[in-house]
């Protein structure tokens, strides 16, 4: 029995179909300067230590006598369950900000404790030295890709990239004047922006905690109806560069949106505090903006929830937004 | 103005709120003359589906008459008499272009909720939450309705309230749910609920030419309804050992050629799995309870079609290879209101649908948590409550 089925966008564009062309197209950092990872190496290697401290851990709490066994000391459960927790600690803190070294450092010192023991082990009588020095060149080893990764996060300012992108049923040069003439709406979900002559936009953030951080930013290139690509200039608390691409869908389905975004947060203490507020932002803020846009695109307003009654007895003015 | 809110898990109380006002050129303002409860809401009030803020006016199934209108609006005036669907739609995007309302691209203002679970966001609703919009609903006196000329049905004349609120969600929902049965004459229908939508759904297959509904609830009264209205067969589920058993037996041995779940997450099954599901909810550990739609997948016929009305967030042991091995064609979503409604309101003209037999109790607004209560505990044969704002 042919149930019809209905249309989605993909079958109507024919899509995954691969020609040529596309392939220059998606690839990326077309259109950008040089190529874009998606977890850059130190971060990557971060997120690899924190599952190595995550599993080790595990496995330290759970069968304490078998690790033992393994790495040459003598049975000493609750010293290696401690040492596992401390691990599976280690690891977690890791998982959720690989981006900072603090953790790092203390897997570091964690392999320092760990030769330490190793080392007291060896000096008893009756070790098997065979085992130790083993557990020892494998800690070591470790320990060496702590110490490297720690300090290439320490050093540096790993560039966080976004790219996200949206089909809107518009012409693309339609979209390149739209965009430009309500940037302000269209970011208002998250910061306050003015344009100036001059292709200069001014821009006020608020943070978490009562903060605001501002900052101008300047047009770099434009090729109208297909691409535009500003930075921050002098003086941003968080240099960013950025660009918005228009190409035309397939099919009668319009323009495809690409909006790529690049922040260089700064080294030092700021950075602790603003990586957090930007390690999953950006995604966010780009992809929130591109819907935005569409929506005032394609049906001439933002959805929005100004003036939304509620019981609630704050203000009666209620903007959709990132928080609950 | 009043409005029913949600403050809390089960705790529904009437409170003085703002009025809405005109936002945008193509919003209108509707004074509500009737809204009803449904089963979905159910989910949000117990707390199982997230997002919902203390505060939040509820309500998504109600109908009145135009107040204002923005400047932009051109195909409804103040003083019309309109039926508003659930979802919010912009009439614009390829989605709405395409008859999938409900699944609009530009109606939600907090699409970051939606995408998580979702992957893209969907359209904005009245009164469910948050990752649905946050929009306020329409068990109030007054309701904000954005994009007005899409979402706003003018009622004809000689069509009573009762005749028509329910054109709102329960009869698109069913009636949808039957067209995606793909029904050919002689087929057999099988559906999982007997409240509001699955009454709808079983007359949406007898119109649409089904040859037999087969109708399973627990209710004496709702399956009453069943046999009266929509000419079903009967399965009372706490009657016998195996509803899909007693399907196979009622079929030949075929199975039904198309089963519909107008359940959703709070089925109430009988079995081990349902036990299970009723474990993992106490230790807070729950997803959804999946009796009635497990059920189905296992009775439908081999190569048949499964019509998912019920809502679910995420289920627990699922039976994918079922429905993969035995070829089935799934079909769901939430019902694309404006592609229905005019078509109900014409069968409602001709005296071919007349669901007003749905309406068993009427409540003013400020009953209404009380109307709830009974709602969420199917008392006094209660199918649905019908409330009156103003």
């Amino acid at each position: 029995m042919g149930a019809k089925q209905t249309e989605t966008p993909f079958e109507r564009s024919g899509q995954p179909q691969h020609h040529a062309g596309d392939a220059e197209k998606h690839r990326i950092g077309n259109g950008g300067n040089g190529t874009r990872q998606a977890a850059t190496g130190p971060r990557r290697l971060a997120k690899a230590l924190g599952w190595l401290s995550v599993g080790l851990g595990a496995a330290e709490l759970a069968v304490p006598g078998r690790v033992s066994d393994l790495v040459g000391t003598r049975n000493n459960d609750p010293l290696v369950r401690s040492i596992g927790a401390r691990e599976v600690a280690t690891g977690i803190a890791i998982l959720k900000q690989p981006y900072s070294s603090k953790f790092l450092w203390g897997r570091v010192g964690g392999d320092l404790v760990n030769l330490a023991l190793i080392g007291t082990a060896a000096k008893a009588r009756g070790s098997r030295k065979r085992r130790l020095i083993a557990a020892a060149a494998a800690v070591g080893g470790v320990a060496a890709l702590d110490v490297l990764c720690s300090a290439r996060l320490t050093r540096a300012a790993e560039p966080i990239h976004v790219t996200r992108s949206i089909t809107i049923a518009r012409p693309a040069r339609e979209l390149y004047d739209l965009w430009q003439e309500a940037l302000p709406q269209i970011m208002a979900h998250f910061a306050h922006v003015y344009t100036s002559a001059d292709d200069r936009s001014h821009w006020a953030m608020n943070l978490p905690g009562e903060r605001t951080i501002q900052w101008e930013s300047q047009v770099v290139e434009r090729r109208p109806g297909e691409f535009m690509s500003w930075k921050s200039t002098d003086g941003a608390p968080v240099a960013s560069e950025g660009s918005i691409r228009f190409s035309p869908a397939p099919r009668e389905l319009g323009t495809e949106v690409t909006l790529d975004l690049s922040l260089h947060p700064p080294g030092g203490k700021a950075r602790e505090s603003i990586l957090r507020t930007f390690d999953f932002v950006p995604g966010t803020i780009a992809e929130k903006a591109l819907r935005r846009f569409k929506s005032l695109a394609e049906t001439g307003e933002i959805p929005t929830l100004q003036g939304n009654p509620s019981g609630r007895k704050a203000a009666t003015t209620e903007m959709g937004g990132l928080t609950l | 103005m009043r409005a029913l809110c949600w403050e809390g898990v089960n705790d529904l109380r009437v409170q003085t709120v703002p009025d809405p006002v005109i936002v945008n050129p193509r919003d209108a303002i509707v004074k509500v003359t009737a809204s009803t409860t449904c089963g979905s809401d159910l989910h949000f009030i117990e707390g199982y589906v997230p997002t919902m803020r203390a505060g939040d006016i509820i309500g998504h199934e109600f109908m009145g008459e135009i107040l204002e209108v923005g400047r932009e609006v051109k195909k409804v005036k103040k003083g019309d008499r309109v039926v508003v669907p659930p979802s919010i739609c912009c009439g614009n995007c390829w989605y709405c272009k395409h008859d999938l309302w409900s699944l609009c691209d530009n109606t939600n203002p907090n699409p970051e909720l939606q995408e998580p679970l979702l992957g893209y966001p969907t359209a904005g609703t009245y009164g469910y939450t948050h990752a649905f919009g946050g929009y306020a609903g329409g068990h109030a006196q007054f309701v904000r309705v954005p994009h007005a000329d899409n979402d706003c049905f003018k009622v004809p004349e000689g069509l009573r309230d009762e005749q028509v609120l329910f054109f709102s969600d329960a009869a698109p929902t069913g009636f949808m749910g039957a067209e995606f049965c793909n029904i050919h004459p002689g087929d057999i229908v099988a559906v999982w609920g007997c409240g509001g939508v699955g009454l709808m759904a079983q007359q949406g297959a007898r119109l649409l030419g089904a040859d037999r509904v087969i109708a399973i609830d627990r209710l004496p009264e709702r399956l009453q309804l069943a046999k009266d209205r929509a000419g079903a067969e009967i399965i009372d589920y706490t009657q016998t050992d195996s509803v899909v058993e007693t399907l196979k037996e009622m079929t030949g041995g075929r199975g039904p050629d198309s089963c519909i779940d107008a359940v959703g997450m709070d089925s109430h099954g009988t079995g081990v799995t349902h036990a299970y599901d009723r474990a993992r909810q106490a230790l807070h550990l729950h997803t959804d309870h999946g009796e009635a739609l497990r059920e189905a997948i296992m009775a439908c016929r081999k190569g048949g079609t499964l019509s998912i009305l019920g809502v679910y967030e995420l289920m627990d042991k699922f039976p994918i290879g079922t429905i993969m091995n035995k070829g089935l064609t799934v079909r769901s979503a939430h019902q694309h209101g404006q592609k229905y409604v005019p078509r109900l309101l014409d069968c409602a003209t001709r005296g071919e649908l007349d669901p007003s037999y749905l309406a068993t109790h009427t409540f003013t607004l400020e009953q209404a948590p009380r109307a709830y209560e009974m709602f969420r505990n199917k008392r006094d044969g209660m199918v649905r409550a019908v409330i009156r704002p103003n």
